[in-house]
């Protein structure tokens, strides 16, 4: 299947977009006007679901695009696919008019037990050739383009003795090359693993095939700090906090990058999930990443300028 | 001998057991280990417990963690739905022996519990019409038609009876009792029906007609010193349709 990134974003090349969350799902309903140009759903959220939640999903899809983003894939498992949950998910993404489908790079289903987390799987290119092989059967079965996302970290998972593990931004690219598939770029998992692990973001994201990037997540994370200086000791992806001034800041060179590449600007979802804040502050967060397109957009391709932190509940959460 | 299938089972022993056994502390620091195990058993945790608040009250808030710790750690999770999973957390508790809860009714308030959360999200007629063809009113030689968000639950003790202001535990019931529980207006709506509607509803499930299940009651009614009412029956079916828990009847 060939993949031609700008014919695969078509018309969502640089919306920015809202996750479909059920705690924020009436307030964007019932705002007149919004930011948000599409929405992403959690299809495992939806699948067999109606009442008031597929109300508001089928509410959500009369007014904006609908993207789909899973969270149980488990891309790396050794389970067979659950048929009637992947017979459910095309379904689903053929009514919504999914132009992809996405997960997460990471274990969700270990020996028997759905953990309902994302798991680091080990970086290796046994790891590689699993999920390559099941994202090319989900491809298959469900007849749509897929991307892999990366994911926040705390841990590499051990690797076995004597082999040597690929680095992050190595690891993503050979699974990448080796499904033939495309890529979610969360630009925040990028900032918390550099913050966590030590490495430069902007060096990671330049070892990207960029021309697989289909969409981009952008996300709050919240900060444990060392008691006596303050200096962050572990950044936890937790889509309850303000975006950080840094991943702002990542995302714009991450778009300048793309474009001048000549690539399609991929649409970017605003993820929020937990301590949901009134609608305004996440349409403050929005139009900012409205701006940042924008200035990527601009007649100096590589010239975007470093955005400050107007924005409502912008903070900076430490350089990496 | 897969490297990718000993890690996930490292971390199911890492997050799911009580007693967990860690990837090597010098290649993996312990403390970021931990927060994995955290996290996985705070979500999950966070989501029973929200899913089963008067359960969760009454047990205390020590006796239900407790609970849902020996879950995660002798049965866990298998479903990929997270709503689902409060429905997986019951099941389990049904098996456990009457000594292991905190009350004869607690496995069936859990019950009741998540079933109005799968009731409330279920699909109802209106978003998934039945086929065409159905028959509106009673219909002997037809066959009941539930909406589906219809369950239907035997309980022993009153659990549909706690409220947020209830203080003790319920007592057991003289004779169980039969619920329909569906979906209304988007929220959770409970009838008490009678055992021949319960029978009804459930030899509708079998592709039995009502009047088929009708004369079946009649002939066990005939052979006992039960009474049975078939005209209050067919009342009960009717009050059902009209409170949305029927949505009609077909021809087989």
């Amino acid at each position: 299947m060939a993949l031609i990134q700008s014919d695969i974003v078509g018309p969502l090349a640089g919306a920015v977009g809202l996750g479909f969350r059920a705690g924020l799902a009436e307030a964007l309903l019932a705002a007149e006007t919004t930011a948000a140009s599409f929405v992403e759903v959690a299809p495992e959220n939806h699948l067999r679901v109606g009442g008031a939640r597929g109300r508001r999903l089928a509410a959500a899809t009369e007014r904006w695009p609908v993207v789909s983003h899973g969270l149980c894939g488990d891309l790396a498992g050794a389970a067979p696919v659950d048929e009637d949950l992947i017979d459910a998910l095309g379904a689903f993404l053929r009514r919504h008019g999914a132009r992809w489908y996405s997960d997460h790079l990471c274990f969700t289903h270990v020996a028997s037990a759905e953990v309902h987390d994302l798991l680091p799987l080990p970086h290796t290119e046994e790891a590689v050739a699993r999920v390559a092989a099941r994202v090319r059967l989900l491809r298959e079965r469900l007849g749509l383009p897929v991307a892999v996302e990366n994911i926040s970290a705390y841990l590499r998972a051990p690797t076995p003795a004597g082999v040597a593990a690929l680095d992050e931004p190595g690891f993503v690219r050979r699974v990448v090359e080796a499904a033939d598939c495309l890529l979610l770029l969360d630009v925040n998992n990028v900032y918390v693993n550099a913050v966590n692990f030590g490495f430069d973001s902007d060096d990671y994201v330049a070892r990207l095939p960029l021309e697989r990037i289909v969409q981009i997540h952008v996300a709050g994370h919240l900060v444990q700090q060392r008691a006596d200086d303050g200096s962050p000791t572990l950044l936890l992806d937790t889509h309850g906090e303000a975006v950080a001034g840094p991943v702002y800041d990542l995302l714009a060179r991450t778009l300048a990058r793309i474009r001048n590449a000549g690539l399609a600007l991929p649409p970017i979802l605003l993820e929020r999930d937990h301590q949901i804040p009134p609608l305004p502050v996440l349409e403050a967060e929005l139009r900012r990443l409205q701006r940042i397109v924008a200035q990527s957009r601009g007649p100096t391709p590589g010239a975007v300028e470093p955005l400050g932190a107007e924005a409502v509940g912008a903070r900076d959460a430490g350089g990496t | 001998m897969s490297h990718v299938d000993d890690v996930a089972r490292g971390w199911r022993s890492l997050l799911l057991s009580r007693e967990p056994a860690f990837f090597d502390d010098a290649v993996v620091p312990r403390s970021r280990q931990l927060v994995y195990r955290d996290l996985v058993r705070n979500t999950l945790g966070d989501v029973l417990r929200r899913a089963c608040p008067h359960a969760r009250r009454l047990a205390g808030e020590d006796v239900f963690s407790r609970l849902i710790a020996r879950f995660l750690d002798e049965r866990a999770p298998t479903t990929r739905l997270l709503h689902a999973v409060a429905g997986e957390f019951t099941a389990w508790l049904a098996t456990l022996p009457a000594d292991a809860l905190p009350d004869a009714s607690f496995a069936e308030l859990c019950h009741f519990e998540a079933l109005e959360i799968d009731v409330t999200l279920s699909p109802t007629a209106r978003q998934e019409p039945p086929s065409a063809g159905l028959i509106p009113d009673v219909d002997e030689a037809g066959i009941v038609v539930v909406d589906p968000s219809t369950r239907l639950c035997v309980y022993f003790h009153p659990v549909h009876r706690v409220t947020a202001s209830t203080t003790a535990w319920p007592s057991p019931l003289s004779s169980p009792a039969l619920l329909c529980c569906f979906q209304r207006a988007e929220d959770f709506a409970v009838v008490i029906v009678s055992p021949a509607v319960a029978r009804i509803l459930v030899a509708a499930g079998e592709g039995v007609s009502v009047g088929a299940a009708l004369d079946r009651l009649a002939a066990e009614a005939a052979g006992s010193e039960a009474v049975f009412d078939r005209r209050r029956a067919r009342a009960d079916l009717t009050d059902l349709q009209r409170r949305g828990a029927v949505v009609g009847f077909r021809r087989p």
